[in-house]
């Protein structure tokens, strides 16, 4: 969630006398907006406060003071909504973009602000939307990004081509000289700024440039703009330009700017870019469209009940006009190049809701009277819980994600493939692999509570990972059951005793005499390398095997940092449903 | 033993309504501290005495009193260390212990003289022979016959650190509510054998000492979390929702991001942001028809949106992924039931705790 810094005072001021810093936290969150933090900083020897503003990670009309500071007065209806017009000039600025950028980076799209006044507030917000747009929208630049020039230093028409970084040569944004494109990566390569984005066109075998009609080098986007062309405090007009790998979201940039920043000068301008096919566009777009919506329909899915007019009113705060249409159930709304964001109708009904109060919406039961159902597997984890609780195990909640050592190595077992799901980008060893046994996670739960009186009687019931090339995304999970006993003697009857508790709330017999093998469960003596050997079983039940249960070798103990004997129990519980 | 003294107490009460401890242990030339002990055992059960704390003096030997008891004062020592025909002092003083002030009292009390003759002092007896009376007296007050030590003498003990007086704690004792003249013990629990044979209507019961703790019992613990979750599911069954299977932490990209309208260029799929599954890494099958669609609303917006303008990528959407929400489960489900409509009036959820556990 971006977030904006705006002063306290000057916004205040704007909405109104009657503000307080607590009527306004409230005016924040029901509009959606959160003051982050508030930082106090001292300027020029007076105190200036800077509220941090959260905003929605897809409202670029908020980005920058003067968008809150509009967006707000228009919802507290102490404004109108502006109309964003862009004049067509009779000499318009030409950009061309030309072939040979085309692989790089294939769209450009211009405009120009004519006669804006700047400030030292208004020039950093300038600046500081443009980072903001560049981190957002633009991905760090990668998908789109911004130049903004001084049009009195420099003449159109403009090109924006694809040169050689060789044939590149010019002085960059504060520097004293020119410098090859080469060497711009060379010194760049170690500013902390900049340097992030040089990989996004270093190893291209040509860069983006933007020159005037007189070869004055106005960016090599995306890295750094000129020095001839910077704006300053005293610049009168200022060219827009912004490149870009997506053309859809570059629009959406140079919209976001212009009307921002409209309200601080005479006159958008239009700038045409031309295409390689002669297709000349004319820029900013600021498209206004129209959206049928349904009256009924927004009032059923946000679960309120107005009017048309009333809906209105509350569009119209939310800087969204509309026109009734004949139907008497529908309104047609405009929806201006500052909303971006709305996509659909159900983007119209959301503002709805916000302007009518999240808070004021009632909490309803659903109409429908439906049945409830347990999820059987579920079910059944539950039930067994409580059980092995009952018998006096205390219940641990591990982790899925371990490392690969945790089940193989350390527990002895030596598997050239083994049977786990691999995680590509864990964040450290410790998260390499999904877990398909929930042993060790229960034998570290073990280690972090050796000062625990004794015994150390601990179970889980939870889900384990596996590979599985027949599921639709090669991998399944398995709800296992897994017991430790932890003491001075190891207590294999006592995790016996549990099993056999276990089966007869699952309701399986016991084959010990005479029961013919099939039906019940039966334990018989296994090998396992985890295990001290004779003193391992494995667990048969209905005639395949569903675990194993023994006492831990000593080298698994001591693998898992403990040193006291420890009998452990883990099974499918999955043939039980 | 120890009965037989509280019962002598008991008789001794009867007997006299009241006594001191202090005084009777003289009288019954008993040590105090066992008639303390007899007080406090007949305390225990129940109101049968009244006992009563004060504070008294009593004389004691020091441990060089004690000492004296045994060996003799240090004069007298000093006298019977001394031959017929005398001894140098020098080696009296080395001999004898404490010498130096058995010598200087001796010589007080005129049982020693010395003899300066011959370049050695000599110390000979004066009389025949002595009575120690210090270690007399204190024996005495070993005995408990306190009172045949005159008190100026037991100021001087007291000078001379043989005797010192110290505060006793001592009971006055008196008869309780309940006096009777035998001591019966106290039962603590009831047994089975009380209950056969009747006895248990005749029972006196040690009290019990309510103001404790009862034993800690063995018991198992449910998880606080997994209790949490339990109430959670509770409330959604009891509302007639019907819970979705959630148990497959692996997930496509497909289902988990792109069904949900997550754009593909959207930071939650950046690889910091998500665990992406090295193996198995690919989803395999995915319903080819409805990937058209999802692409399409993507790309160029369909069903009423404007979509993402954006170019779609299969490859992106078949990347497997640690499930980061269940959500991806109600699109499966959603997907799954929309097949099957009829009248799908059915609330779905899922309480499953998020697998990322960091």
């Amino acid at each position: 969630m971006p977030t904006v810094s705006v002063d306290r005072d000057a916004l205040l001021g704007s909405l109104g006398k009657e503000f307080s810093e607590q009527k306004f936290d409230e005016l924040c969150f029901s509009f959606g907006l959160e003051i982050d933090d508030v930082v106090v900083e001292n300027e020029g020897g007076k105190e200036v406060v800077q509220y941090k503003v959260e905003v929605a990670a897809n409202r670029y009309d908020l980005l920058c003071f003067e968008g809150i500071r509009r967006a707000l007065l228009i919802y507290l209806g102490k404004l109108d909504i502006p109309r964003y017009t862009s004049l067509k000039p009779s000499e318009t600025l030409r950009l061309i973009v030309k072939p040979t950028i085309k692989e790089v980076r294939p769209f450009a799209v211009a405009a120009v602000l004519r006669g804006i006044r700047f400030t030292k507030p208004i020039y950093d917000s300038f600046i500081d939307l443009q980072d903001k747009l560049h981190h957002n929208i633009g991905r760090k630049r990668s998908l789109v990004a911004i130049g903004t020039h001084d049009l009195d230093t420099i003449q159109g028409p403009f090109i924006y081509e694809g040169r050689k970084p060789q044939d590149i040569k010019f002085r960059p944004l504060n520097q004293t000289k020119e410098f090859t494109a080469v060497e711009l990566m060379e010194l760049y390569s170690t500013d902390s700024h900049l340097k992030p984005y040089l990989p996004i066109i270093r190893d291209k075998l040509v860069y983006p440039l933007i020159t005037d009609r007189n070869g004055v080098v106005l960016s090599m986007p995306p890295i750094i703009n000129g020095e001839h062309s910077k704006i300053s405090l005293n610049t009168k007009n200022i060219f827009i330009e912004s490149t870009a790998t997506s053309l859809h979201r570059a629009k959406i940039v140079l919209d976001t700017i212009v009307t921002m920043f409209s309200e601080h000068c005479q006159q958008i301008e239009a700038v045409e870019v031309e295409y390689d096919q002669g297709e000349v566009v004319l820029y900013p777009e600021l498209k206004y469209w129209t959206m049928e919506v349904s009256v009924k329909d927004a009032c059923r899915d946000i679960g309120i009940s107005i009017s048309r007019e009333e809906m209105r009113t509350l569009l119209q705060r939310m800087c969204i006009p509309s026109t009734i249409s004949s139907d008497p159930d529908k309104i047609m709304v405009e929806i201006p190049p500052t909303r971006h964001d709305i996509l659909h109708a159900q983007d119209v009904y959301e503002d709805v809701a916000i302007a009518y109060g999240y808070n004021n919406v009632k909490p309803t039961f659903p109409s429908a009277s439906t049945i409830g159902q347990q999820f059987p597997l579920n079910k059944l984890s539950d039930q067994l819980r409580h059980h092995v609780a009952q018998a006096g195990f205390t219940e641990a909640a591990t982790f899925v994600l371990c490392s690969r050592d945790d089940m193989g190595e350390k527990l002895r077992k030596t598997d050239k493939e083994p049977n786990l799901v691999h995680v590509s980008n864990p964040k450290t060893l410790e998260f390499q692999v999904c877990r398909n046994l929930l042993l060790p996670g229960l034998l570290k739960t073990l280690a972090a509570n050796k000062k625990m009186p004794l015994p150390l009687q601990l179970f889980e019931v939870a889900d384990i990972v596996v590979k599985e090339p027949k599921q639709d995304v090669g991998a399944r999970n398995e709800r296992h059951l897994c017991a430790v006993n932890y003491n001075k003697t190891p207590g294999f009857e006592v995790i016996h005793g549990l099993l056999d508790r276990v089966m007869q709330l699952l309701e399986i017999p016991w084959e010990g005499h005479g029961l013919p093998s099939g039906s019940g469960y039966h334990i018989r003596g296994a090998e396992h390398a985890s295990f001290l050997p004779g003193r391992c079983a494995e667990i048969v039940a209905r005639g395949k095997v569903v675990g194993h249960l023994g006492v831990l070798h000593p080298d698994v103990i001591l693998a898992f940092e403990l040193h006291l004997p420890c009998a452990a129990l883990e099974i499918n519980i999955e043939p039980f449903l | 033993m120890a009965a037989d003294l509280s019962e002598h107490l008991l008789h001794y009460l009867d007997e006299h309504e009241s006594f001191n401890s202090l005084n009777l242990a003289e009288e019954l030339g008993e040590d105090h501290q066992r008639i303390v002990g007899a007080i406090k055992s007949l305390q225990s059960l129940g109101n049968v005495i009244e006992a009563e704390q004060e504070s008294g003096k009593q004389w004691e030997l020091t441990e060089e009193g004690k000492e004296v008891v045994e060996h003799g004062s240090h004069e007298a020592r000093v006298f019977h260390a001394i031959p017929p025909q005398g001894i140098p002092q020098q080696k009296l003083l080395k001999e004898v212990p404490n010498s130096k002030i058995g010598f200087s009292k001796a010589m007080s009390l005129g049982w020693v003289k010395l003899e300066k003759g011959g370049g050695e002092s000599m110390v000979v007896r004066k009389t025949e022979s002595i009575v120690d009376d210090v270690a007399e007296a204190l024996r005495n007050v070993l005995n408990l016959q306190v009172d045949a030590v005159s008190n100026q003498q037991k100021q001087e003990l007291k000078k001379r650190k043989l005797l010192q007086e110290v505060v006793v704690k001592m009971y006055q004792v008196k008869k309780g509510q309940d006096f009777t003249c035998t001591v019966r013990k106290q039962e603590t629990e009831l047994t089975a054998e009380m209950i056969s044979s009747g006895s248990w209507k005749t029972l006196n019961l040690k009290p019990y000492n309510f103001n404790a703790l009862g034993a800690p019992l063995t018991k198992g613990h449910l998880h606080p979390l997994m209790k949490v979750r339990a109430e959670f599911r509770q409330i959604f069954l009891e509302m007639g929702f019907t819970e979705m299977p959630t148990n497959n932490y692996v997930e496509s990209s497909f289902w988990n991001f792109d069904t949900l309208f997550q754009p593909q260029q959207h930071p939650s799929r950046d690889a910091q942001d998500t665990f992406f599954v090295s193996d198995p890494e690919e989803a395999g099958e995915i319903p080819e028809e409805y990937m058209e669609r999802v692409k399409t609303v993507h790309s160029h917006g369909a069903y009423g949106s404007l979509g993402y303008q954006c170019p779609w990528s299969e490859g992106e959407a078949r990347k497997n992924v640690l499930r980061t929400h269940t959500t991806a489960v109600s699109a499966r489900m959603l997907y799954a039931l929309a097949k099957n409509v009829r009248t799908p009036s059915i609330l779905g959820c899922s309480t499953n705790l998020p697998c990322i556990c960091f």
